[in-house]
């Protein structure tokens, strides 16, 4: 484009611009009340979210789990399970089903996490197998001390990671 | 297009219809015309308070951690005390519109036929509004409310015969306790609101049938159109009032008294709110010359006379040719509100 070359002038007609005028310190205004109520809505949220932002438990109660047992616990206020394996290994996954947030059960039997919301089955790596689940279960990062069992958030990696 | 799906969608609703027949109401455009925005800006402070009533039943718990829980909407959460104080202070700015609009309406005689319905819808929302306005009072459950659920019930149970049941269920008990709370909570946040809109839309519907009372009845008297030529200007009061509400809010925050103790007795700070000083007042100054029951039964004389005259006052001046009667209930609700304000008045000083 030439500096040079004449431009249009675009046509905004007074009628036009009285809308924009008006229509936007309307929106301006419902904004700077909505601002200030979102917050005051939020603080319901935000005390959840500290909750939610403990990203270790430590289990003393898990010692006591045998090979080929399991048990639900919370990370913060998120639902997991920690599942003690035949040959001693352990793991541990968000039990939150990542289709539509129903707690998944771990049926040790058939080594697999079942939803019973919609029928989505998980492997017992966490990794989505059949239904409608479109990723796998988070993983956690579990680390067996003396008395007790210790899950963390991070350091964990999501389905077939495979440390300890 | 989106005019066009707009057209089609009001059609399909209405939307003309309403226009021509709700829209077209003729306001007037003479002197007294702010008279006109005073119902108005009521019923859109109704409209706020239910606004910022949900917003406080988020974090209010009604029963015995309703103290607690004001304290963590004060203290805590964020803009909670904004929130409270708009709620409280609209509710103040909703009393005194509705007792200007009161006023105004009688001045300007539009209780006259055919409105006396309209007058007597009025009368019941006023009664209504300060019903729900005590109740809300008592849910913060601080000293100031412990005194005043203690005093009105107090006042129910004077009732001959049903007082006394009356009080056991609004109390939930024998005391003011957490459970009253409960109870007054039902009361201000969902039977009383449920009749306020009740009677708010008769009152209405009676506008819509009779129209605007006209201060000038000439045909050359100036109106405008109420969509959207007086909306337009509604709109903007509202605007400016809710701007004021909120900066009030911001500067000073309405407090909260200490949690209330049973065991701790009345102060002389113990008085209702400003709306309801003259009957206080007035209570007061009958007890001081006639004592006892005496004196109660001529404070409930006084009180029921009052209430019968401006449900009287447009069956006894039903139009302009009577001209005497019209004079004698001008100079009849002038003395009332005279002595409503001087009282008012004597309460906040005394």
């Amino acid at each position: 484009m030439s500096d040079r070359a004449p431009q249009p002038v675009p046509k905004t007609s007074r009628r036009t611009f009285t809308r924009v005028v008006y229509g936007g310190t309307g929106l301006i205004y419902i904004g700077a009340w909505a601002y200030p109520v979102v917050q005051y809505l939020r603080e319901a949220a935000r005390i959840r979210e500290d909750e939610a932002l403990h990203d270790e438990a430590f289990l003393p109660e898990a010692q006591e789990l045998p090979p080929g047992g399991s048990t639900m616990f919370r990370l913060g206020s998120e639902p997991c399970v920690l599942i003690h394996h035949a040959d001693d290994s352990w793991t541990a996954f968000s039990a939150v089903c990542t289709h539509l947030n129903c707690v998944v059960a771990y049926q040790a039997e058939k080594q697999r996490f079942h939803c019973a919301c919609h029928e989505g089955v998980f492997g017992a790596r966490g990794e989505n197998l059949s239904g409608p689940p479109g990723s796998p279960l988070p993983r956690y990062h579990v680390q067996v001390e003396a008395g007790g069992v210790r899950v963390r958030r991070s350091g964990g990696t999501s389905g077939d990671g495979n440390e300890v | 297009m989106r005019s066009s799906l707009f057209e089609r969608v009001g059609e399909r609703l209405g939307g003309e219809e309403f226009a021509r027949s709700v829209g077209a109401l003729r306001m007037p455009r003479e002197r007294c015309a702010f008279a006109c925005y005073l119902g108005g800006l009521a019923a859109f402070l109704f409209a706020f308070q239910v606004l910022t009533g949900i917003l406080l039943m988020f974090y209010y718990r009604p029963g015995a951690e309703a103290y607690a829980s004001m304290q963590r909407i004060v203290e805590d959460v964020p803009q909670g005390a904004w929130i409270r104080t708009l709620h409280s202070n609209a509710a103040h700015l909703m009393v005194l519109v509705v007792l200007v609009h009161l006023a105004s309406v009688f001045y300007l005689k539009a209780y006259r036929a055919p409105r006396e319905f309209t007058w007597l819808s009025g009368l019941a929302l006023s009664a209504l509004l300060f019903l729900i306005a005590f109740c809300g009072y008592v849910l913060p459950m601080d000293d100031h409310a412990y005194g005043a659920a203690r005093i009105g019930t107090g006042i129910l149970a004077k009732i001959p015969w049903v007082g006394p049941l009356a009080t056991e269920v609004l109390l939930g008990g024998q005391e003011v306790t957490g459970e009253t709370a409960a109870r007054f909570f039902v009361f201000h946040v969902s039977i009383l609101p449920a009749l306020f809109v009740l009677v708010l839309a008769f009152h209405l519907w009676l506008i819509h049938v009779h129209g605007m009372s006209q201060v000038k009845d000439s045909e050359h008297a100036r109106h405008e159109r109420l969509f959207p030529d007086f909306f337009r200007k509604e709109l903007l009061l509202w605007g400016l009032v809710l701007g004021l509400l909120s900066a009030v809010a911001v500067a000073l925050p309405a407090g909260l008294g200490s949690e209330a103790d049973p065991m701790r007795p009345a102060s002389s700070e113990t008085r209702p709110e400003w709306y309801l000083l003259a009957p206080f007042v007035t209570f007061r100054l009958i007890g001081r010359f006639v004592p006892g029951r005496g004196g109660e039964a001529l404070g409930v004389l006084v009180f029921l006379a009052i209430v019968t005259f401006w449900i009287a006052a447009p069956f006894v001046d039903p139009s302009k040719r009577k001209r005497l009667r019209s004079f004698a209930v001008f100079l009849g609700g002038s003395l009332l509100l005279v002595l409503y304000l001087a009282a008012t008045i004597y309460g906040i000083v005394m």
